[in-house]
């Protein structure tokens, strides 16, 4: 599946390639956060 | 002008603006609703002001019903009846947790009503930027994506909103090195 998001032109590549990353940075950085002050125990 | 109210006129100017952009550009728009959400705390902070002080809560959880509201009418639009209808129930999800918090000041309300929806929106608006027939195959594949989305937002809402923990503090002091 991964590959024929890819199976395209190199800025359009990149563009796609930024977006998949958003996605998943806007799920897990707030997530990992909420972790890190999880695991530190901070208030 | 006085400092607090012009504060207040820019938090407002960019909060209740902001939201707009997702009817021309639905995965953009919503990134840009999250950079507007973090920038009431910023804005005070960098600015010195307290325009919000006492009100806070319930100026930032009615602003962000709002944007979610811009969001929600989007996925409404959606030809996927799958991706329609689980966006508008996880913000029907979370508009009545809203409500319901304003009603009975439990914050452990968010727990069970996460913001999974602002995930599951941005999840499905990104790939159909990517390929906009995007659809959700199966109902296996949207409960994959739910959790996927959803896991992180549980975490983040147990941090919040049940151990009432400052996030933004957090970052600042820890993570941006601002004091």
């Amino acid at each position: 599946m991964l590959r024929k998001v890819f199976a395209c032109g190199s800025r359009e590549r990149v563009r796609r390639g930024l977006i998949l990353l958003m996605i998943v940075a806007v799920a897990y950085v707030p997530g990992g956060v909420a972790l890190a002050m999880l695991l530190s125990g901070a208030e | 002008m006085d400092k607090d109210l012009a504060v207040l006129l820019l938090i407002i100017a960019v909060r209740g603006g902001v939201p707009f952009l997702v009817f021309r550009w639905q995965f953009a728009g919503g990134l840009l609703c999250i950079l507007a959400d973090a920038s009431d705390s910023i804005l005070q902070d960098a600015l010195g002001a307290e325009p919000l002080e006492g009100h806070y809560h319930l100026v930032d959880k009615s602003f962000d019903t709002y944007y979610l509201l811009f969001e929600a009418i989007v996925a409404y639009r959606w030809l996927d009846p799958l991706a329609r209808w689980a966006g508008v129930a996880l913000f029907a999800l979370r508009a009545g947790g809203a409500a319901f918090y304003e009603l009975t000041e439990i914050r452990q309300t968010f727990l069970v009503t996460p913001n999974v929806f602002e995930n599951f929106y941005l999840f499905v608006a990104g790939l159909r930027s990517i390929d906009p027939e995007f659809r959700i195959p199966s109902w296996r594949w949207l409960l994959g994506i739910v959790v996927f989305v959803g896991a992180p937002k549980v975490l983040q809402e147990y941090v919040m909103h049940y151990r009432e923990s400052a996030t933004w503090h957090f970052v600042k002091e820890n993570i941006l090195l601002w004091r």
